[in-house]
Parts: C-alpha cells; structure tokens; sequence
C-alpha cells in the first residue's frame, strides 16, 4: 500500500505553475496584506465597541456579491488557461473577457460601497475602523484594478494565441495573480464585514 | 456547454460557492448568539475563509502540481495566517 502511494507520488511530476517571478510577488504582497490583517486586528483589539458598532453599518450583501463574482472570475480564467492549453483560442478569449466581466461587476459595486459612505458623511477621518476599511478595501480594490489591465492585455494576445508560438505560462502567471487578488478579498470579506 | 461544466475545476467553484453561502448563514448567527457562540462562529468563519483560500492556491492557482519547497509556502502562509487572525481575535482585551 504504502509502496503503490510512494510509487504514484514519484510518478506525479511536479511543476512551478505559471513563472517563478509571478510567486515571488504573489508571495511578497500576500505577506503584506498578512501584515496589515494584523494592523486591523491590532486596532481592533484597541477599540472593540467602535469596531462592531461601525461595523453594523456596512452592507453586507455587497461583500457578499463580490466574493462570488471574485469566485467566478476565477473560474472563468483557470478555465480559459486550461482551454488555452488545448490550444483553443477562441474559448481561452471568450472565457478571459468572462472574468473581465466579473471584474467590472466587482468594482462598480464597490464604488457604489464607496459613494454610499462618503454621501452618507462616512470617509477615512470618521474613526479608526473607517480609516482601515478604506484602506484595506482601496489597496485590494487597487490589485483589481492592476489586474483588469492584466486580463485587458491577455484577452487582446488571447484572440491569436498558439500553443506551438506562444507561451501559456504567461496567461498561468496572469490568471496566479488574479486568484490572489480573489483570495485576498475571501479573507477580507469576514475580517470587515462579518465576525464581530 | 458541458464540457465546461463537467471539469473539476467547475466542482471547485461549486464548493466554494456553497461553503460562501454557509459562510454568509454563519455570520448571520451573530445576533443571537451568546459568549460562547459568538467564539465559536469567529472560529468557523475564519477556518472556513481559510479552507476557502488553500482551495483557491490548491486548484485554481495550481498550487497542488507545484514543487514542494512552494507547496511548503504555500501552506504555511495558510496555517499561520489562520492562527495569527484567531489569536488576534481572541487576545485578552486591554486592561485599564
């Protein structure tokens, strides 16, 4: 048994997916993003009261919304990767402009968040868990806004791609960075708007 | 149609999407709750949001093919990261 598990492990070829580059910075931001959960938390400890107070007056339903449209988004690239690896161009594009999609779905939403706040007097200087929520929220709205361009300029190679011409780590390397862009907003979701 | 729905990948996003919805119900779960429960939906919360997240790198990211030296960060970042948000979460307040 234990012979036939070893065997199958050694006959799994192991590979860095997408390019080595691409996990270094991944790697590098998720550490940041790890660092500033822990200034979140650090404040929260601090204030507590003010924290679930103000808290409550967050929509849910719109962090809700973009999880799943971050999820989505990140079915629809790892799809168009695995069609591109058949070397089918015209899915592969079809699936990347998906995620575009999903993409601008998520930020209209959070501007319509963000517009909510500032018309209801809400900004950055109302207290300590507004002054983070920006912050935490703007830096990975940032990412998405980085990564749209990215998928911007993989949906505009995608069109012509061929797997005998072009290299498909690079669409890996794009679809890496849009998932971290998805997982961050999985952790942000309950660290801001839910546990209390 | 179904040679996009029948891939694992497409199995993946289902259970993320459902563990998402679970996630949602639990949060709700708050109002009611008393010391205790309030404790123990953070813990699932944050364990489900985590467990979400090693699927992401897992599968979508392919973190399940890679080397194991990446495969190691990979990991690691998950469980520390889970372990130092809960035990944010849980550090005895202030005093004074």
């Amino acid at each position: 048994m234990t012979d036939s598990v070893s065997e199958k492990q050694a006959a799994t070829p192991t590979r860095i997916p997408g390019e080595a580059g691409v996990w270094l910075f991944v790697l590098g931001d998720m550490i940041l993003f790890a660092v500033m959960f822990g200034i979140f938390l650090h404040y929260r400890w601090l204030e507590p009261e003010l924290f679930v107070q103000s808290q409550a007056t967050l929509n849910t339903s719109y962090g809700a919304i973009n999880v799943l449209l971050l999820l989505t988004s990140s079915w629809f690239v790892a799809s168009a990767v695995e069609r591109l690896k058949k070397n089918e161009a015209r899915e592969g594009h079809q699936l990347l402009m998906g995620a575009f999609a999903c993409g601008t779905g998520f930020s209209v939403i959070k501007l319509l968040e963000y517009s909510e706040k500032i018309g209801a007097g809400i900004t950055v200087d109302t207290n300590t868990f507004y002054l983070y929520y920006f912050f935490l929220t703007g830096i990975h709205f940032l990412h998405v806004v980085i990564g749209m361009f990215v998928l911007g300029y993989l949906i505009s190679k995608a069109r012509t791609f061929d797997v005998s011409r072009n290299d498909v780590a690079h669409y890996e390397s794009g679809g890496i960075y849009w998932h971290m862009v998805d997982l961050l907003w999985i952790v942000l979701f309950p660290l801001i708007y839910l546990v209390q | 149609m179904t040679r996009y729905l029948n891939t694992p990948i497409t199995i993946v996003w289902l259970i993320l999407a459902a563990l998402m919805a679970l996630s949602w119900a639990i949060g709700d779960r708050y109002e009611t709750a008393d010391v205790d429960g309030v404790a123990t939906i953070t813990i699932a919360l944050m364990v489900l949001a985590f467990l979400k997240v090693r699927m992401v790198m897992l599968h979508f990211m392919d973190a399940k093919v890679a080397p194991f030296a990446l495969r190691l960060m990979v990991e690691l970042w998950v469980a520390g990261v889970c372990l130092i948000v809960l035990f944010m979460y849980f550090r005895p307040p202030t005093v004074g």
